[in-house]
């Protein structure tokens, strides 16, 4: 059948052959289209997933750079739950490839899936199983574990799902860096750097990154321009604002993507200059929040999603929220994430 | 009362047989329309008579047949006779296994009965009848609904097409993961019958292929199982709507139809890909069409294409085998260091045509087109060659070209240079502006390129998977593919057609948008024309290519994107071959991360029946380390699972990476053994499914005695023989070929490492040389039988250390051959002693000891020649065939064939003179304990 459709019953058709139900542009939107084109274009690097999901929902949106961040920030999270992974391929180049349907059972007893099942995209589990769909998360309640696995999902243990590196200290952290750093080759100026700025205020973000200027010294966390894609993450020494060496950041195995190593690395250069980054924790009625102010890694993403859902809020980057007080959470944040509650 | 259900079951089959014989299609002995109790009765009744008659009566054919094939539908994908026996055990005593074929074939002869066909069914002519007469055993129903699920989309296109069209089409399509499944699936006409008879359940009047109370059974049966009811509901929806459609007469989009659409489109060659480096260089590829499913399609025959050597264009590497071609799937893209010269050259080199194969390759492996090539950068950076050379309004493209351009040309349409790392090709950009000038239009045209006024199409909504080779965009049946329309004039009027439908929409914005669905399973143009308000103005009109698909099954999908990968070389390697060091698996994965190496065993119906891990390296893991975890498939906690189950996956996992697994198939051959084990005890039985027309002879021999032959028992073929610890060798022989299995039993009580042992003698005498070519056979047959039991690999070593030393004992002479062995075990002292005593040349004897390292790296053929050129130069023996034997009756014994009277003229030679064979087992004591050997025996006195 060919036919004309006027914007919202076309977006409409588009989310239900994503088995979304009828609504705008949101994140579960972007998350299913993203993940759908991923299964397809793998091996790819990220920019051309996310450029070719922007290009096919850029006439459904009112403003395409806002569509952009909207789209790189969901990716954001589908990679730190699982959904798609970069690995390096031979030439050592970043290449999005998506996982195996798979499935962790959450504290509440839901599924949360992940991978992509390719042209299903999500799996089916038998008859009348409904997901639910929350920005980038994936949620079955009411279906046992057993039902998933006769679906052929592989079940991730809470422990291999969170994949959690190992436990250290802020400045034992930096020095790995350091040591990495020194060991690396001096290095000439590198146009368009930018870097994280340790003295700017920890709760904006996007207020912390600037050029580098006479008087920066020592190792910063920073962006370097590549032809093609986004900016690599890097660590770099200063001194006196000039580039005098730089690593690039990355995990081995890719166990970690390069922004979740570059985010602890800032976490634990904020921490050893005692001006650590914050969270906030607020309570209401019905649940509790934790207000974050700067990405977490992928790996601290995941915790704070065994239990909680992330949604956006007021006067913070992005915000958890918990039925029941987040203990647990908060101390991991401080204990692992080098991070301090903001309290009042 | 066994005669009055015995006449019902004969008045309901010849009725069926009546009914069905107008269309030809067959009566299955499921089918006797019995309720539970009359077939309770039933059995109770055939037990009784078969204990008083102690014969089969021939006029309860057609009864065994019915109960057989209750049997079969409750067969559970592993051995169907033992439970059989359980329910029939007066079967086993009074008629035998061979009989359930004569059964069946009176039950063919008499009602039009369904005959099964297929390899499978050929091999297994006793149980096959039973299993395919029950329609769907219940183990395979499942599967078979997942099967039906999944090509879903596809299926209704088969189903006007015959019962062969739709059978094969069930048979080729099949992805795998039950082997049990793919023999069902052998069987085309009964599949294709129960997919129309499930397509035309609610069809009243019309003769069904099924017997529908049987189809009731069937689905009853499915609907108990939660995740296969949803996919039984969506088939059975698909299959009714399909015969709808048909019957109204559209929307089936048959495969004629479908044909034609792709007649209409133009034909698959390679296409021209440019891709930019980081330096800011193009590189040219070229898309060629899916060569693996073009050799599909034509029915290419694997061993035509064994006989071919290929081939990529710019390969510097030689020719390859045949099957390279089948790993060409998808878009595969071959990167292009220079441009093919002429450009008709195919890009796939044949070293010899080979009809058949070469023919269907070679026409889609040239590239598209030719110089200049048209090439339109893409959203994703990728720049891809345009099918009509037609150039647009405000796009940019890439001008590929062999040849000059004039300046004056470049200059006109503002051409400017890009760098190529692909050599004989000159690139340059060209942006088009909003508005083409007549200059620059008649500049496109002397370059052969053509310019039409446009209107602007954009896919939105969904990002469309690009096929490069067909140049066209690819939706499933789900996906709505959704259009922008632009153009630069105001439009009165959009006319679009697809797949004869054509729909005209006045457009109420500068944008409309359009969606295509509905659209069915295959390749369709999409014509778009325009009428511009104003008249004065043409607009051409524009195609789009696309291609419709049904979804793949998301398991065979994963695997192929997925971040692991595992590879078994050589692919048919088996169990044995992994543990022996023979075969190797490899697994591909994020470096420094650790891969779960796991066995995982399967029954005939593809479930899991055991689990183990084999080792869990980090990653890249070097083939010596793997082999180490292989030689785990031994472990006693999988080691019988292994050496039984039909199917092993040995899987790699890395957390979250997901898991990738090479299965290896386990042959099931015809005659085979059996044992049936409670506590410690075990009985063996002979299973055969052969005709029976071969006389079988079975021959035992106890692992303490093995070349002593037991009295043969004939019972065992029928009742089965209870196996003494620790174990024995059994054989069936019948046509040429010996079947052998060890099997092995756990000594009663262990209390020490001592119970583990076991004294193991050979009773020939050792001095009687004639004995050695019997010996020989035995010492293979040991060596080849399958195994089964607790130690059963540890038994086979120390049996077959027991014949290499008597051997060693019969051809050395016993003095010199248990000092050699004490050696072996450590008693240096004793090789000065063994060296001296070997006879004949003393530098033959220094060489034998000296030369050890050698002995024991080089490869067995290549030591047998150094073993005879030795033998030859210290004046031992010129006659290489005698030299070869002494080297292989110690190295090797398994490979030595003695035949006839020079067989044994040879072996007197040796037994008279033993200095070649003392040579040779000097070399393997020296072999097996370098480098203690050299130093403490002082080599080459």
């Amino acid at each position: 059948m060919i036919e004309a459709l006027a914007q919202a019953p076309a977006l409409n058709a588009v989310r239900a052959s994503l088995r979304l139900p009828p609504g705008g542009v949101d994140a579960a939107l972007f998350a299913q289209t993203l993940r759908r084109a991923a299964f397809f274009m793998a091996p790819a690097p990220r920019h051309e997933i996310e450029r070719a999901v922007c290009a096919s929902l850029r006439g459904f949106a009112a403003d395409e750079e806002a569509l952009k961040q909207e789209i790189k920030s969901v990716f954001e999270a589908m990679a730190a739950y699982g959904d798609v992974i970069e690995m390096r391929d031979a030439e050592g180049k970043l290449r999005v490839r998506p996982l195996p349907p798979a499935f962790v059972v959450r504290d509440d007893k839901a599924l949360m899936l992940t991978g992509i099942a390719g042209d299903e995209i999500t799996p089916a589990m038998g008859e009348g199983v409904q997901v639910q769909y929350r920005d980038a998360l994936r949620l079955v309640v009411g279906v046992e574990a057993a039902a998933a696995r006769e679906a052929g999902l592989i079940e991730l243990s809470e422990t291999a799902w969170l994949r959690l590196p190992a436990a250290i200290s802020a400045q034992a952290y930096i020095d790995e860096w350091r040591k990495q750093l020194d060991r690396a080759a001096p290095s000439t100026p590198i146009a368009d750097l930018i870097l994280i700025d340790p003295a700017a205020p920890v709760t904006f973000y996007s207020g912390r990154w600037r050029t580098p200027k006479p008087g920066n010294n020592g190792m910063f966390v920073a962006r370097r321009p590549q032809t093609y894609g986004d900016p690599l993450w890097c660590a770099v020494t200063l001194k006196d604002g000039v580039l005098t060496h730089f690593v690039d950041l990355f995990s081995p195995g890719d166990r970690e993507r390069p922004c979740d190593v570059a985010w602890r690395l800032q976490m634990a250069l904020d921490a050893a200059n005692r001006r650590p980054q914050v969270f906030r924790r607020e309570s209401g009625a019905d649940r509790c929040l934790i207000k974050v102010f700067s990405p977490l890694p992928g790996w601290i993403e995941r915790k704070l999603a065994v239990r909680g859902d992330k949604i956006k809020a007021d006067k913070c980057l992005y915000a958890y929220a918990f039925a029941a007080a987040p203990e647990d959470e908060a101390a991991f944040l401080a204990g692992r994430g080098w991070l301090e509650e903001e309290k009042g | 009362m066994l005669e009055a259900i015995t006449v019902r079951l004969d008045q309901r089959f010849a009725a069926l047989a009546a009914e069905r014989k107008p269309d030809d299609y067959p009566v299955y002995a499921i089918e006797h329309g019995l309720d539970a109790s009359e077939l309770s009765e039933l059995k109770s009744a055939l037990r009784t008579r078969l204990r008083a008659d102690r014969r089969l009566d021939d006029a309860l054919a057609t009864a065994w047949c019915v109960c057989a094939a209750e049997a079969g539908y409750a067969y559970d994908g592993g051995e169907y006779w033992p439970p059989f026996w359980q329910a029939y055990p007066e079967w086993a005593h009074y008629v035998g296994d061979h009989r359930m074929q004569s059964v069946f074939a009176h039950f063919r002869k008499r009602y039009r009965g369904f005959t099964p066909r297929g390899s499978w069914a050929r091999h297994f002519c006793n149980i096959a009848p039973p299993i395919f007469h029950a329609v769907l055993p219940k183990y395979l129903q499942t599967k078979f609904v997942e099967h039906l699920h999944n090509q879903r989309y596809d299926l209704p296109r088969y189903l006007d097409q015959g019962v062969d069209a739709l059978g094969e089409f069930l048979q080729q399509s099949y992805w795998g993961g039950s082997t049990r499944l793919e023999q069902f699936l052998q069987q085309t006409q009964l599949t294709a019958r129960l997919v129309l008879a499930l397509r035309d359940e609610d069809v009243q009047g019309a003769v069904s292929p099924i017997d529908r109370p049987l189809l009731q059974r069937i689905v009853a049966d499915l609907e108990r199982h939660r995740l296969a009811r949803g996919m039984f509901r969506d088939t059975r929806r698909m299959l009714r709507e399909a015969r709808i459609a048909s019957q109204a007469g559209f929307g089936g989009g048959g495969l004629a139809r479908t044909a034609s659409g792709v007649a209409a489109l133009p034909p698959q060659r390679a296409r021209l890909i440019a891709r930019c480096n980081e330096t800011g260089a193009w590189t040219l590829f070229a898309g060629l069409a899916d060569v693996a499913a073009a050799l599909k399609q034509a029915r290419v025959a694997t061993a035509a294409i064994d006989k071919c050597d290929v081939k990529l264009f710019g390969s510097t590497h030689g020719y390859a085998p045949g099957r390279f071609l089948l790993s060409l799937t998808g878009r595969y893209e071959l990167e292009l260091a220079s441009l093919p010269s002429p450009s008709s050259t195919p890009l796939i080199i044949f070293e010899r045509p080979v009809i058949g194969v070469s023919d269907v390759i070679e026409p889609g492996a040239q590239l598209e087109g030719q110089s200049p090539w048209l090439l339109r950068l893409h959203e994703d950076g990728a720049a891809r060659q345009v099918f009509g050379n037609h150039v647009r309004a405000r796009c940019s493209y890439l001008l590929a070209t062999t040849g000059f351009i004039d300046p004056q040309l470049a200059q006109t349409l503002g051409l400017a240079h890009v760098s190529t790392t692909t050599a004989g090709v000159t690139l340059f950009q060209l942006t088009t502006p909003a508005v083409l000038d007549p200059a620059f239009i008649r500049a496109l045209q002397s370059l052969g390129f053509g310019y039409a006024a446009r209107v602007r199409i954009e896919t939105c909504g969904l990002v469309p998977r690009w096929d490069a080779a067909a140049a066209a965009s690819v939706w499933l049946p789900s996906e709505p593919v959704m259009l922008r329309l632009a153009a630069d004039m105001a439009i009165a009027e959009y006319s679009l057609s697809a797949h004869n439908e054509t729909v005209r929409i006045t457009p109420q914005a500068s944008d409309t948008l359009i969606a295509l669905s509905g659209l069915p399973i295959g390749r369709h143009a999409l014509e778009i024309r325009a009428r511009p308000a104003d008249l004065g103005v043409t607009l051409e009109p524009e195609w789009l290519a696309l291609e419709v698909r049904a979804p793949r099954p998301w398991p065979v999908n994963v695997r192929e994107k997925g971040g692991v990968r595992t590879a078994l070389d050589p692919p048919n390697a088996g169990v044995r071959d992994l543990v022996n060091g023979a075969a190797s698996f490899t697994v591909r994965g994020p470096p420094e991360r650790r891969a779960k190496i796991e066995a995982v065993a399967f029954d005939g119906g593809g479930n899991e029946v055991a689990r183990h891990t084999l080792g869990q390296p980090k990653l890249p893991c070097a083939s010596a380390e793997m082999t180490r975890h292989m030689k785990h498939l031994d472990d006693k906690a999988i080691a019988e699972h292994i050496q039984t189950a039909p199917r092993i996956d040995i899987r790699a996992s890395i957390d979250e990476l997901g898991c990738d697994a090479v299965k290896i198939i386990q042959a099931v051959s015809p005659i085979r053994w059996s044992v049936q084990r409670a506590q410690n005890e075990a009985r063996v039985r002979l299973l055969d499914d052969t005709s029976g027309n071969s006389e079988i002879i079975v021959e035992s021999f106890a692992i303490t005695r093995p070349d002593k032959l037991r009295p043969a028992n004939a019972a065992i073929a029928i009742e089965g023989e209870m196996v003494a610890a620790p174990g024995a060798l059994y054989i069936a022989r019948a046509d040429k070929r010996a079947y052998a299995t060890m099997v092995c039993v756990a000594p009663e009580q262990i209390a020490s490492l001592a119970d583990l042992g076991v004294p193991i003698s050979i009773s020939a005498d050792p001095a009687d040389i004639s004995a050695l070519p019997r010996l020989l056979r035995l010492y293979r047959a040991w060596k080849r039988a399958n195994i089964l039991g607790p130690l059963a690999e540890t038994r086979r070593m120390s049996v077959l250390a027991a014949f290499e030393r008597h051997f060693v004992l019969t051809l050395c002479d016993p003095p010199w051959a248990e000092d050699a062995e004490l050696a072996a075990d450590g008693a240096y002292h004793l090789l000065r002693r063994l060296q001296h005593a070997i006879g004949g040349s003393k530098g033959f004897a220094s060489q034998m000891r000296s030369k050890a390292e050698f002995w024991r790296d080089a490869p067995n053929n290549e030591a047998a020649a150094e073993f005879c050129r030795l033998a030859k130069a210290y004046g031992l023996s010129s006659d290489e065939t005698l030299s070869r034997l002494a080297f292989a009756l110690v190295f090797d014994p398994a490979a030595v064939r003695l035949t006839g009277e020079a067989g044994d003229a040879y072996l007197q030679v040796l037994a008279a003179d033993f200095s070649l064979a003392r040579g040779a087992r000097l070399a393997q004591v020296s072999a097996k304990i370098w480098p203690k050997g050299q130093i403490d025996g002082g080599a080459g006195a």
